[in-house]
Formats: structure tokens, sequence, C-alpha cells
């Protein structure tokens, strides 16, 4: 039973963990995809 | 006389050296003739070949020399990373970077290995062995071997076997699953073309991502430190030199050391045990649900998005870089032969490493 146990917590923590620090790198592409695409545009504009 | 004759291999030769002897060979025969994993199954058939031949004393603890390559490679954590420090400077995070919704799927093909793990605690395996078979699912062997290095070293040939011989079984494995899980049309899904992304991008993304992960999950540095620095090599563009050792002299010579050293822990003594058929056993049902859940959450994703995915993608989650995301396509051009889902594959598919090192991580943290 303490061997399900540990199992279930690891199991939890181990999805948990593959979830959370993939979807922290989605949002950290989409940031600097629009941080650079603003850098970009200002630096066209400033071009111009 | 008769001392000469006691001290000979053949009189010390057992059943057991013979079995190994016919395992030797069809790895071998199997890298040489049917090309499986040739980089590897040549030298662990090689080492499992040399380590089973009596009197020899490769494996002596102290002095013997496939024992100072295990104990100096693996034990001293060496030679995985140096491997993933290889795998980081052949890696185009480009496909990810412009999809990054296809990281997901390489999170969902991290569900195999929980599946296998619980299946391996099921039979009666301990927690530390449950968990080197269930990351056989990650379809990563440097992670299975790093993982069962500290947690089950005992388990190390067949845990590294089983991930190698499942890798080079993928386009016999997957395609099955794929079929029975997706529709004709689903598997007609044609994809948005990829978005081109720039330099800039692929050269913060392995600063973020060491970062991230490393903060997240401590244990799985030094696999994502490694990894990343050889990306960042291959992206920065400025240490070409670098890369290229990385990604071709290094990576071979680490390859031969990893190899043999582990044919090297395949003995009879240790390799012949019931247990072995439980760990492939494991092994195949840790692809198998890996490859189900990498669709299916495809599938689920698609029920909300606007832009559908080819849920044949989900698959290439399994890590095994590229031979995964060259079944995605080869079984969507089967549906349709001008739908072109490689560069589409790929991102689930380098996902599915990092996907695979972060559960390695926690793994080993909670698993001791």
């Amino acid at each position: 039973m303490i061997k399900w146990m540990i199992g279930l917590k690891i199991c939890a923590f181990g999805l948990g963990a593959v979830f959370l620090c993939l979807a922290v790198l989605i949002a950290f592409i989409y940031l600097f995809g629009i941080i650079l695409k603003s850098i970009e545009k200002n630096s066209v504009k400033k071009a111009g | 006389m008769t001392s000469l004759i006691l001290n000979t291999g053949i009189v010390n030769l057992s059943l057991g050296n013979f079995v190994m002897w016919l395992i030797a060979f069809l790895f071998i025969y199997l890298a040489i003739q049917k090309n499986y994993e040739p980089l590897l199954l040549v030298p662990i058939g090689f080492g499992i070949l040399a380590v089973n031949l009596p009197l020899t004393c490769l494996m002596k603890e102290g002095s013997g020399l496939l024992w100072k390559f295990y104990h100096y490679g693996l034990e001293w954590e060496v030679i995985p990373p140096l491997i993933f420090l290889g795998l980081g400077a052949l890696t185009d995070f480009g496909p990810m970077i412009s999809n990054p919704k296809t990281l997901i799927l390489g999170a969902g093909a991290q569900f195999g290995v929980y599946a296998a793990f619980f299946g391996a605690i099921l039979i009666g395996f301990d927690i530390p062995e449950a968990c080197s078979i269930g990351i056989i699912g990650g379809a990563d062997g440097p992670t299975t071997i790093f993982t069962t290095v500290h947690l089950a070293p005992h388990l190390l040939g067949a845990t590294a076997v089983a991930a190698y011989s499942y890798m080079s079984l993928v386009p016999i494995i997957q395609p099955p699953i794929m079929r029975l899980l997706t529709t004709k049309e689903e598997r007609k899904i044609r994809m948005k073309q990829l978005r081109p992304v720039s330099k800039k991008e692929k050269i913060i993304f392995p600063l973020i991502t060491v970062v991230v992960i490393c903060l997240i999950v401590p244990a799985s540095a030094p696999l994502m430190v490694m990894f990343m620095l050889g990306n960042l090599f291959k992206e920065c563009g400025v240490v070409k030199r670098l890369s290229d050792t990385a990604a071709n002299e290094l990576m071979n010579i680490v390859t031969i050391l990893l190899g043999i050293s582990v044919g090297a822990t395949m003995s009879a003594e240790h390799f012949l045990k019931p247990q072995v058929i439980f760990v492939f056993l494991m092994g195949l049902v840790a692809f198998g649900f890996s490859t189900a859940a990498g669709i299916l959450l495809a599938k689920f994703i698609n029920i909300f998005a606007t832009e559908k995915i080819n849920p044949l993608i989900g698959s290439a989650g399994v890590s095994a870089v590229p031979m995964a995301a060259r079944v995605s396509q080869i079984e969507g051009a089967k549906a349709d032969p001008k739908n072109f889902l490689l560069m589409h594959a790929m991102g689930p598919n380098v996902a599915g490493v990092i996907g695979t090192v972060v559960a390695a991580g926690v793994f080993l943290s909670l698993g001791n």
C-alpha cells in the first residue's frame, strides 16, 4: 500500500512537472515572439 | 599442466555464457544485417561477448578495463550528459518554436512512462526499479541509462537494451496504434506551414529552457544543461568548432564507450533472470501507451483548436529523434501523399526529449 502511495505521488509530481515545464516554455516562446516582433517594428519605424 | 588447463576460459564456460554469446551475436546480426541502431548494437553486442568470456576479469571491480569504462563513464555520470551535449548540437528546435502548441504533445507522450511505472510496481518491482523501467517509455537511451545507473544499476543492461531495441522498432510498434486511434480523415489533416524562426529566438530558447527546467526540476540539470549547451553551440554560430566536435567526434567517442559499457553489464549471472523478461514487457507497454497518449492528446486539443493538428504527429512525442517523426510523415503520406508532416512532427519529437528528461529528474528526486 505504501509503495502505491509513493507511486501515485511520483506520478502526480512527474506529470505535473512535465506539463508545468512545457507550459512555461510555451508561454516564454509566445512572449519572446511578441517582444522580438515589437523590437523589429520599432527598429523599422526608426529606420523609416 | 592441470593448473594451466583449469586456468583457461574453456573449462570455465557455463551454459549462461553460451546463451549470452547467442544474444551478442543476435545484436551484432541485427545491427549489421537489419541496420537496427547499429551505432549502439555493435558495441553493446561486442561488450556482451567480451564480458561473457570466462576469467577475463574485464568487469573486475577496480582493475577490469570495461569496469573502468562503466565506473568512470556511467557511474560518474559522464557519458549520458556528453551524449546530450552532442544531441543538443544536432537538434533544431525551430519547428517547435514555430508551433509551440506541439510542446504539449511531447508532455502527453510521457503518460506511457507512468503506465509502465505502475505496471512494474504491479509486477512486484520496487520503486527505484519501477522508475528505471518506466523511463524506457521516454524512448531516450541516455536518459534511461542515466536514471537506471542511479536507481537500479543491476537493471542497466536490460533497460538500456530495451530502450534502444524499442527505439529501433518504432517503425514497427507505432503504425498499428496510429491507425487504430485515428480515422483516415484525421490522418489527412493538413497543417499550416510553419513560420520561419529567427536566429534570436533560437539563441534565446536554450537559455530560457535551461533556467526554467532546472529551477522546476533541479535533478534534471546534468542532462538538461548539456543538452541546451550543445544547442547553444549550434545556434549561436560563433563556436562552429565546438558545435562540430560535440555533434561528431565527441559524440562518436562517447557512443563507443556507452555501448561497450552497457554491454559489459550484461554478464550471464546478471542478465539471465526472469525479471529481465518483465523489463522488456513493460518497455513495450510504455512505448504503446506513450504513442497512444500522444495521439489522443492531439485529438483532444483538436476539440478546442481552430487550427487542427494532425493527430499522427502526437505519436512523435515519444522522443526517438528523428525516427518517430519520420513514422508520422510516412503514415500521413499513406493517407495523403501530398501531406508533409515531418517538420510538424519534429516539434513534439524534440519536446518529448525535454519531457523525458523532466520525468527522469522527478524519478531521481523522489524514486530513491
